[in-house]
């Protein structure tokens, strides 16, 4: 039999005085060596983008390997696939943009995240943070991977390294769709990003990092979880 | 958004183990006529956990694709596969092999690509003919694994499927009754693997391979 253990659920993305704009669904299958791995395909109206995101993190919630493939308009923008290790990062992408492309940057140590733009994925931000520290205050993960630098992710795929500070703010319980869950209150930004930007507000609960809501005001939208199995 | 969905769970049933085993997928359509089908399949008796994401054209055609493996809950493999006219590529990073590029130049491109979730398996089918005579066709496919349960790689390899066209059939799995076009993979020293499919979107409804002791049914649709 299987020995893995998953949880799945989705996630609505609600645009200040419009409402739904959005949605993503998610699963995680859980294995025995503490690896995961997220299957996400996200579903954005007003920009037309549909995203696919696999992503595998290790026990240390450091990526391992990653896929993702954008349209947007109902055309093809990019298909790539990720690999890390503890030397290295490397891309291997197609885009309508670009052509065929591969990106190799060295790195010191494995990167913490890669931020590939599901709202999953912003909050799994926060899971690398917590590994580094259980207490509120701040948090430096330095060279985060990157699909795209555009908010939306609507670029590439592509590889590009920020720093980002994850900032624990303290735990709070909270009422969504899904149900009322106790989180642990989180806002993050890259250190590279402009002095007005605000930065993303992540409530997750449990030792999954599941995302009860997110908040960017950057966008004017709020994520949501409405449905859970877990 | 423009394109349109649809989404269904298959399950593998052995003649004497019962569920053994069972498959979600995905599917978008969008309005070029491009498909992406996203699959999680489950196989229990070989702890065999695959994630296929992958794309054709409005002719059915690859366009490209990613798989991920991990057996008996460790990592087997990941890769990503490219198709373009003259040639296939795949860049892959596998527990037996480590780090591949592999690149093999084609005179056409492979009208199929077998990842060996079931409700792909059923993609092959869209590239027989049913407007010619000829019942029983061949074309050349890709695959990415040549075992029969796809527990190795991924990695390409380049071959030919044939294909047998049986008629039209009634069929009635937990899902519902579907008229379908009944076909027969004619596999070299094993036994025909039979399959019965709707050909508006190719929709896996029944599988029944002799080989494994297995039936392969729908048992949930929503689109």
């Amino acid at each position: 039999m299987m020995k893995h253990r998953t949880y799945s659920g989705k996630l609505l993305y609600l645009t200040d005085g419009v409402g739904e704009m959005g949605r993503e669904w998610f699963k995680v299958t859980v294995h025995g060596d503490g690896s995961r791995t997220l299957r996400s395909l996200v579903e954005m109206d007003d920009d037309k983008l549909l995203r696919d995101v696999v992503i595998t993190v290790g026990r240390d919630w450091k990526p391992l390997d990653a896929f993702v493939r954008l349209t947007i308009n109902e055309e093809f923008v990019g298909t790539g696939w990720y690999r890390f290790s503890d030397t290295l990062v490397e891309c291997e992408a197609f885009t309508s943009a670009s052509g065929r492309a591969s990106y190799r940057i060295p790195v010191a140590q494995r990167p913490p995240s890669l931020g590939a733009h599901p709202v999953c994925c912003d909050t799994w931000h926060t899971a690398a943070a917590f590994q580094v520290s259980q207490t509120p205050g701040t948090v430096l993960l330095p060279q985060v991977a990157m699909t795209s630098y555009l908010p939306n992710g609507g670029s590439g795929p592509e590889l590009g390294m920020i720093n980002l500070n994850v900032n624990y703010l303290g735990d709070e319980d909270l009422k969504v769709q899904a149900g009322t869950f106790s989180t642990r209150h989180f806002a993050s930004l890259s250190t590279h990003a402009p002095a007005d930007r605000p930065p993303v507000e992540v409530w997750a609960f449990s030792d999954d990092f599941i995302p009860a809501r997110l908040r960017w005001d950057l966008l004017g939208q709020t994520y949501e979880l409405v449905e859970l199995e877990h | 958004m423009d394109h349109r969905t649809y989404s269904g769970k298959i399950l593998y049933t052995g003649d004497t183990l019962g569920e053994r085993g069972r498959e979600w997928f995905t599917v978008t359509v969008q309005k070029n006529g491009d498909r992406t089908m996203r699959s999680i399949c489950e196989m229990d008796d070989s702890e065999i956990l695959r994630d296929v994401v992958y794309t054709v054209d409005r002719d059915w055609r690859p366009l490209d694709a990613f798989v991920r493996l991990t057996v008996k809950d460790a990592f087997m493999g990941s890769g990503w596969f490219r198709f373009a006219d003259d040639f296939v590529e795949c860049e892959t990073f596998t527990a037996e092999t480590g780090r591949l590029s592999q690149r093999i130049d084609v005179k056409e491109r492979p009208r199929t690509f077998g990842r060996h979730p079931v409700a792909c398996d059923i993609w092959h089918l869209a590239a027989f003919n049913l407007s010619s005579p000829e019942k029983i066709q061949t074309w050349p496919n890709a695959m990415s694994s040549p075992l029969s349960n796809g527990a190795s790689g991924p990695m390409i390899g380049l071959g030919a499927i044939t294909v047998e066209h049986v008629g039209r059939e009634e069929i009635t799995v937990p899902a519902g009754t579907f008229q379908c076009e009944h076909f027969r993979f004619l596999l070299k020293d094993r036994p025909p693997e039979e399959l019965w499919c709707t050909v508006d979107d190719y929709l896996m409804v029944r599988i029944r391979w002799d080989l494994l002791e297995t039936t392969y049914e729908l048992v949930e649709l929503t689109r």
